[in-house]
């Protein structure tokens, strides 16, 4: 069976993912910049604004279909397509994002595999094995597999999370240590289950006139996309180089995206050092959410970054959580960040040939 | 020697073509010829033909990612790199696949 290669699988997804991810968040973000608004009924009317804010939004929301899709196809060629995109459906329908997108795409991908070494059909059946039934039965398996297994865990775990956010909010005192716990819980997966999971408790005491936590989670989803920015500069700043060219040129539609609460646009840098610089966020937003709800800079917006401003009361004061944060997580990222593979043309000095990279086949 | 091979990396903006470049420097220095095909986001670039292929005497792969059309090498010598090793080494790895070649050459 050789080596799951699971980490080029992923790097074959994110590098399908790019330019739709850029496509989708530029959307949004130009909707957003001209007061776009999510349309809910095409018939009420609506302005330009509007669809690329729709639109870019749907695409977003599309995620976890897209890199489920792709890291299926890029295991099993084109049978895997068709699993890859349904379980990618269940898992944005369920809610379990962007993760589970990458996690229905090995499973759907890696089944199809099997499936196509292990069925054996009669010769004049042959042509219906990746038709229908390689599709069909991966699409069962990992579905069932996703929704009474993996989906029970999700739940279990939002209820607990959800409980407990409950009995801080209520107990009065300990309400900057619940701004520390919900800047982490809303940036530490960048958009992803945890995130919703707040997003929903939040918005709930939002419409209930509590409009502090839900400021805490609109803040902490910038901040992984500000600290990289302000990281880079530091590393400037110190020569102390961690970012690869590709990495700065991610850097530029990541910090865009990130003015709109957009945390996608840095996914591409974040997932080449992915626990390292989830560390820094999660420093970071603790320490973002902790200052938001000491100053009580409130919102009643639900969601928009910069774009949420006119909402949010003490403004100054949540800019200046949003810059703190950022800082934090910026000079952890000088300690913890590694620089990934990098091109270094002036070099003339070669470097030992790693013969362990070597795979060679045919002979 | 005639080398043939595909470049591809995750962004597949730069390292795809600094591979290719690097790769057909070394190899041209050390007096072979060589055909690199590249996959970046922008799609298939220099492609290989069937006449390439068939007359090669070694498939190089400096790949991150998984390609298309990797079932035409089959049964070439093939060897199979991240990208960044043709960045960082192409001389050492050029001189690798020639003795690949040698070391088959002798046995026969």
């Amino acid at each position: 069976m050789g080596s799951l290669q699971i980490r080029k699988h992923i790097m074959t997804g994110i590098s399908y993912m790019i330019p739709y991810v850029c496509a989708a968040g530029m959307l949004m973000v130009i909707g957003n910049i001209f007061g776009g608004r999510t349309i809910t009924d095409y018939r009420q009317g609506f302005s330009i604004a509007d669809a690329l804010t729709t639109l870019g939004g749907d695409g977003l929301g599309l995620l976890p279909v897209f890199i489920s899709t792709f890291i299926a196809y890029s295991i099993a060629d084109r049978p895997g397509i068709a699993p890859g995109f349904l379980l990618g459906l269940l898992c944005r329908a369920n809610g379990f994002g962007f993760l589970g997108g990458l996690f229905t795409g090995y499973l759907g991908g890696y089944l199809v595999n099997y499936l196509k070494k292990s069925i054996k059909v009669p010769s004049f059946m042959e042509g219906i094995v990746p038709q229908m039934i390689l599709p069909l039965l991966t699409t069962i398996i990992v579905g069932l597999f996703m929704e009474y297994i993996v989906g029970i865990a999700i739940l279990a775990l939002t209820d607990g999370v959800y409980t407990l956010l409950m009995s801080m909010q209520n107990s009065g005192g300990s309400i900057v240590l619940l701004g520390v716990i919900l800047g982490i819980l809303s940036a530490v997966d960048y958009g992803g289950p945890i995130n919703k999971i707040v997003f929903v408790f939040v918005m709930q005491l939002m419409t209930q006139g509590i409009g502090t936590p839900i400021s805490v989670l609109i803040s902490a989803s910038m901040i992984a996309p500000f600290g990289l920015t302000i990281g880079y500069f530091l590393s400037r700043l110190f020569k102390h180089n961690i970012f690869s060219n590709q990495e700065i040129n991610a850097l530029k539609s990541a910090f865009l995206m990130g003015c709109c609460q957009i945390t996608e646009g840095s996914y591409p840098i974040i997932l080449n050092d992915f626990v390292r610089i989830t560390i820094c966020t999660g420093i970071g937003a603790a320490v973002d959410g902790a200052l938001v709800m000491y100053w009580q800079c409130a919102s009643t917006v639900p969601a928009g970054g910069f774009f949420a401003l006119p909402g949010i009361a003490n403004p100054g004061f949540w800019l200046l959580s949003l810059l703190i944060g950022s800082f934090v997580f910026a000079i952890c990222l000088q300690f913890l960040k590694r620089k990934s593979t990098e091109e270094t043309i002036e070099e003339e000095l070669e470097q030992q040939l790693d013969l362990s990279s070597l795979k060679i086949s045919g002979l | 020697m005639n080398i043939i091979g595909v470049a591809a990396c995750v962004a597949g903006i730069a390292h795809t073509y600094i591979a290719k470049k690097k790769l057909i420097l070394a190899a041209e220095k050390a007096g072979h010829t060589i055909h690199i095909e590249t996959q970046g986001t922008i799609g298939i670039e220099d492609k290989l033909t069937d006449n390439d292929i068939k007359s090669a005497d070694i498939v190089i792969l400096a790949i991150d990612i998984q390609i298309k059309g990797k079932d035409r090498f089959i049964g070439k010598k093939m060897v199979e790199v991240p990208t960044e090793v043709a960045v960082h080494s192409p001389t050492a790895l050029i001189k690798k696949l020639q003795e690949i070649v040698e070391s088959v050459e002798v046995k026969k």
